[in-house]
């Protein structure tokens, strides 16, 4: 994409745009005076609507040898810093409001205390010049507040997010408290104001003698500020060689801003805890730019206003909240820490969502992924399918303890969820079945886990493994699609008989004439 | 604890109350009739007469007589339990009223005191300086909203002063903190003038800018045309030299940039009335610019325009045919809807209609409806007292079914797009020809909705809402022990008026809930979400199966003697009978917001003036801003002797 150079073009380099990463601002970094231990940060990133499951549900496998969904292509090269969680979740089905909430506050109805980021944050946050960002990309969608907030107080009360990545810019690193350079200009702009206010009151009246006081006062005091600012500057970086990011041309762009500007802000150490929303929940947002013309949240229902074309927009969509993800992890993995690793290294990043299924809002199988090692606290390169539901209030207490925040209990759980660090975990256990394929003249019958192709591009394609390594095709009509309700058997063992052939060596069914679930119930019995 | 209940017990045993220090021919009817109930044994209504101790705070508390005055006229005070003053006795309180807050009484200029520009005035002032507005980006969706403005999002909101509004900003001092975001958002501002895509707001100033080269004649330029702008006057050669002679030739844009910084951060901009000269101990009138400056911020809630700070430099805004033309022009432009969008908004509390709850896009239309309202008298220059009674409406689609079928035609159709749920769109004007139950500021949905409770009508807050926002009364807050209205007992049938005619039987609540109730009760033909109702009850319960009685409404009543038997009847002797207070109010709001500041015993002159030549002329809004801008408080201000 022809932007991507402009939008890396924000450091203003000598002439030419200096793309990332910014070796020499590393150097001035690793010269960082008296501490050698890299801090330990926590970012989260929400992905709106829940996800379509056949695409994101991993199918089978175990803990270290198991098959990225066709959704998680998108950041499989990062696939050793991710530890994937499966079977996340809760009882029933989720308001979207609700979904929202539960992302890091461990249960919807946790609504009177501080979401997870902002107990990181208390606990971390007072060591950097920001304690914390609270980031989004859109407005408040006001027919149900609830939707636009994943970060709250100790109060239970929403935090006012930033959308725009030159506020938030203007914030990190034009702010006279954390910038040298812009320090001396406040410096001068202070000698200069109180000048102009001193020709003022020679002029002024009594009465007037009195607001210009207080201006006075205002005055001294943000000196003295700057002052004892001073002696307490964490930064190395020279702020000024920054340069200030130009106004977004469309959603994609502000995104790709936002996600540079949270990976130097981390990497500087203007803060450690953000937490970013990538829409609000039932977003009505329009990704035009993708070609897509409907609503975000309509087509979220991918199965009340199912068509072939909407999917394939769905898929579009959770396509680019995967790419996103993936841009926040390269950005995060191209800074050194001063450890010498990377930023992701020391960083702990939970990606997700509230609900799963994004058409009947399920609470089971939600999407939680945790990025990045933690400075060593997790074990990743890993895939946990846990033995029934597990509340988001265990992952989030386990998060916490990560950080030390002393708490025993969040979001209605006391007990952590196990196996970040690689413990024993009480994993999902399949039932066994044999995986074979029968050719009979164009009749083929096929038992096997179906799967949907990696290529979202092909989302109608579904796959068959077996044992040797090879797998039968499924290309079939919109009408045995429908009929069977293939999508709805993602994931699980059937047996499948139907019409097909041998296609230069790949077996391809064409047309279904059977299905049978091996061990779960008819499409349709399970809600939804 | 002790030491308190102790005080209490020698208070009560002695039975003796306090009596005023203040020295005066009326402190004797005080001690009489007045201060067992305020500040002697009691402090009733909030209002303690032993603070008053001389001259000086009686006149500070000029209305707290003025009520007492109406009150005593109307034999609602003292109550009808206590001891009453003979006529006589009345008399004289009437004469020591009108010596003291009258005949001896000086009009007077307010002070020259500079004060901030509230949050609303900043915003507007660098919208109209840089030439856009200073907003945030974020994606736009469908049914979602976001605060727009840097300013609106980054600065606390302004605290209503003493006048009630929140441009009165007296009271609100300058700290560090605001300073730190003043700093913030100039520096914003400053980026963004230089911005590629604000280039031709730069230019403006600058003159036309090629190939990119800011150069410093640019420079030059852009400081000449900026600085009387921001500084909303003619700057002196000098001093636009010595800012000229701090450019420096090496960096060009960043030390321009400084020295636009320097200005916004200036208290020159960032307050108004730095520059008004006086001398201490004079009244005087003040400059064109100041006129300039109060008339725009005034109308709208901005700086001046170039054309405005013209007409001062000439020295032109004294004649009243060309401040009159100027008036009329400012009105007319699209920035005079910061009257309907500030003033309006605080005058009649549209923000409670925030809290009516329900789905947002429905609300904020039952917000912007009087918005719409106020604006259009103002832009088609209305008599006053069609904000009482009026035959043009605004509604949108979701306020439609507020509306007779035929009037409804004038609301502009509209279809929802894919996937909308529900989403606000403009107002149409409309025409009430049919819409008898309607018309005016008093029965839109949203006034009527907001002054409810719990999906209840609340005759108590409506009335209220008309006493205090048209009729322009001060009532005390009410007494904590009072308790709320007794449900029916197991086999009465009484209505929730029958209910409340005892609850309210008591003396004392009876001072404020007879001029309040009349005007509550009128309005109880509308239903708590301002829909018009001619019975109340006969709803089933879901649960019990059991449908509530259903009874007519009785929305008659008494104003001051005058009967009625619906709100039509009501709007009736408003319109008539009550004509002068609803006018003497609108002019006092209105001039209150204008000035930025309470109103003074000392501006009761200027004020009745301005009244009396309204009625007589069946004055129009534009009269009535026309009228201000020409009155003493407007023109002139005194600065007092220093201590």
């Amino acid at each position: 994409m022809s932007y991507s150079i402009d939008r890396r073009s924000f450091l203003r380099g000598a002439g030419a745009a200096m793309p990332l990463p910014f070796l020499n601002m590393m150097k001035a970094s690793a010269k960082s005076k008296n501490d050698d231990q890299s801090p330990l940060r926590f970012v989260s990133l929400f992905k709106p609507n829940g996800v379509h499951p056949p695409s994101w549900n991993v199918t089978g496998g175990n803990q270290k040898e198991y098959r990225l969904a066709p959704l998680m292509q998108p950041f499989a090269k990062h696939k050793k810093d991710l530890l994937i969680f499966d079977n996340m979740g809760d009882f029933g089905f989720s308001a979207h409001q609700h979904a929202t909430r539960r992302f890091m506050s461990g249960h919807h109805q946790n609504t009177k205390s501080a979401s997870m980021d902002q107990l990181i944050a208390d606990k971390i946050g007072k060591k950097t010049p920001v304690r914390s960002l609270e980031l989004t990309t859109e407005g408040l969608f006001v027919n149900q507040i609830g939707c636009s907030y994943i970060s709250y107080d100790a109060k239970g009360k929403a935090i006012p997010r930033n959308s725009d990545p030159q506020i938030v810019f203007d914030q990190l690193f034009r702010n006279p408290m954390s910038h040298p350079k812009k320090k001396a200009e406040m410096s001068s702009l202070l000698d200069r104001v109180r000048d102009d206010a001193k020709t003022l009151e020679r002029k002024a009246g009594h009465q007037d003698k009195d607001t210009l006081d207080q201006y006075f006062t205002a005055v001294r005091e943000t000196e003295k500020r700057l002052q004892n600012m001073n002696n307490r500057s964490t930064s190395k970086v020279d702020f000024s060689t920054l340069k200030r990011p130009e106004v977004s041309g469309n959603l994609d762009d502000q995104v790709e801003t936002m996600l540079d500007l949270m990976a130097l802000a981390l990497w500087t150490d203007s803060t450690r805890c953000i937490s970013y929303m990538l829409g609000n929940s039932n977003s009505r947002m329009v990704f035009d730019f993708l070609g897509i013309t409907e609503q975000h949240h309509y087509l979220s229902h991918f199965f009340r206003n199912f068509s072939r074309e909407n999917i394939d927009a769905l898929l579009k969509i959770s396509k680019w909240h995967m790419e996103k993800f993936d841009s926040l992890l390269t950005k995060m993995k191209s800074y050194k820490d001063v450890n010498g690793q990377t930023v992701l290294d020391n960083s702990i990043v939970l990606y997700g969502s509230g609900m799963g299924h994004s058409d009947n809002h399920t609470a089971t199988r939600i999407p939680a992924i945790i990025a990045g090692k933690g400075g060593g606290l997790i074990e990743t390169g890993r895939y946990l399918r846990y033995n029934g539901n597990q509340r988001l209030g265990k992952l989030h207490l386990a998060i916490l303890q990560k950080f030390g925040v002393d708490v025993n209990s969040f979001g209605g759980e006391s007990q952590a969820l196990n196996g970040l660090s690689g413990e024993r975990i009480d994993e999902h256990r399949e039932k066994a079945f044999s995986r074979w394929v029968k050719v009979n003249s164009d009749e083929i019958v096929v038992q096997s886990r179906l799967r949907l192709s990696d290529d979202l591009n092909e989302a109608k394609v579904f796959y068959l493994d077996l044992p040797d390594g090879s797998s039968v095709k499924l290309e079939i009509q919109f009408r045995d699609f429908h009929d069977f309700n293939l999508a709805y058997y993602c994931g699980e063992a059937i047996k499948l008989t139907g019409k097909g052939s041998n296609k230069n060596g790949q077996l391809t069914i064409t047309k279904v004439t059977e299905l049978k679930s091996l061990f779960g119930k008819k499409a349709g019995s399970t809600g939804g | 604890m002790k030491k308190s209940l102790l005080t209490g017990l020698l208070l009560a045993t002695s039975g003796q109350a306090k009596e005023l220090t203040l020295k005066s021919e009326v402190t004797p009817f005080l001690n009489k009739y007045c201060i067992e109930c305020h500040g002697g044994k009691k402090v009733k209504g909030k209002l303690d007469l032993t603070k008053i101790k001389n001259q000086k705070d009686l006149l500070k508390n000029y209305e707290v007589f003025e009520s007492a005055l109406d009150l005593i006229h109307e034999k609602e005070m003292p109550p009808d339990d206590e001891l009453q003053p003979s006529k006589k006795e009345v008399a004289l309180y009437e004469n020591w009223y009108k010596k003291t807050f009258i005949q001896n009484v000086k009009a007077q200029a307010g002070p020259a005191k500079p004060r901030r520009l509230s949050v609303n005035e900043y915003k507007n002032t660098l919208r109209d300086l840089l030439g856009f507005d200073l907003n945030i980006n974020f994606a736009e969706a469908e049914e979602t909203v976001m605060e727009k403005s840097l300013v609106k999002k980054i600065m606390p909101l302004d605290p209503p002063g003493k006048s009630g509004f929140q441009n009165d900003t007296h009271d609100t001092p300058l700290t560090s903190v605001l300073w730190g975001k003043y700093a913030f958002i100039s520096e914003t501002a400053v980026s963004n003038l230089f911005q590629k895509k604000n280039r031709s707001h730069l230019e403006k100033y600058s003159g036309t800018i090629t190939k990119n080269n800011f150069t410093k004649s640019h420079a030059e330029k852009l400081i000449k045309n900026f600085a009387p702008m921001a500084f909303r006057r003619h700057m002196p050669t000098s001093e636009i030299q010595k800012t000229l002679s701090r450019i420096d030739s090496e960096d060009v844009i960043e030390s321009t940039k400084f020295e636009l910084k320097a200005m916004l951060m200036s208290p020159r901009f960032l307050f108004r009335g730095h520059m008004v000269k006086t001398q201490s101990g004079k009244q005087q009138k003040v400059d064109d610019y100041e006129i300039a400056e109060r008339l725009s911020y005034f109308i709208w809630g901005s700086m001046p325009d170039k054309k405005l700070l013209s007409l001062a430099y000439r020295k032109k805004l004294n004649s009243p045919e060309i401040l009159k033309k100027e008036i009329n022009r400012m009105a007319s432009d699209d920035k005079s809807k910061n009257l309907a969008e500030d003033f309006a908004y605080q005058w009649f509390a549209l923000n409670e209609i925030e809290h009516i709850g329900g789905r947002f896009p429905v609300t904020k239309s039952m917000m912007t409806q009087p918005v719409y309202f106020f604006n259009y008298l103002i832009k088609e220059n209305r008599p006053l007292m069609e904000l009482i009674d009026s035959k043009v409406s605004f509604a949108n689609p979701l306020l439609r079914s507020y509306y007779d079928k035929k009037d409804q035609k004038g609301i502009k159709a509209y279809r929802k797009g894919k996937g909308i749920e529900i989403e606000y769109v403009p107002h149409s004007r409309i025409t009430l020809e049919n819409t008898t139950t309607r018309g005016g500021i008093l029965t839109m949905p949203g006034i009527l909705a907001m002054n409810a409770s719990k999906g209840r009508t609340s005759p108590v807050l409506r009335g209220t809402w008309v006493l205090e926002r048209i009729l322009g009364d001060h009532l005390p807050e009410p007494p904590n022990d009072v308790g709320v209205v007794a449900e029916n007992k197991k086999g009465q049938n009484l209505s929730f008026r029958e209910r409340f005619e005892i609850h309210k039987s008591n003396k004392t609540c009876a001072v404020c809930h007879d001029r309040i109730d009349p005007l509550g009760f009128a309005l109880e033909s509308y239903d708590s979400m301002g829909k018009f109702r001619s019975h109340m009850g006969g709803i089933k319960n879901r649960k019990t199966k059991v449908t509530s009685p259903k009874s007519p409404i009785d929305a008659s009543g008494e104003l001051y003697g005058e009967k009625f038997t619906d709100f039509t009847g009501l709007k009736k002797l408003l319109k008539t009978k009550h004509k002068e207070t609803i006018i003497r109010n609108i002019v006092r709001k209105t001039m209150s917001y204008a000035l930025c500041r309470k109103l003074e015993v000392y501006d009761k002159e200027a004020v009745e003036k301005i009244v009396s030549k309204m009625i007589k002329e069946n004055g129009t809004y534009q009269d009535l801003i026309f009228t201000i801008s020409q009155s003493m408080p407007f023109q002139e201000v005194y600065l007092a002797k220093e201590n």
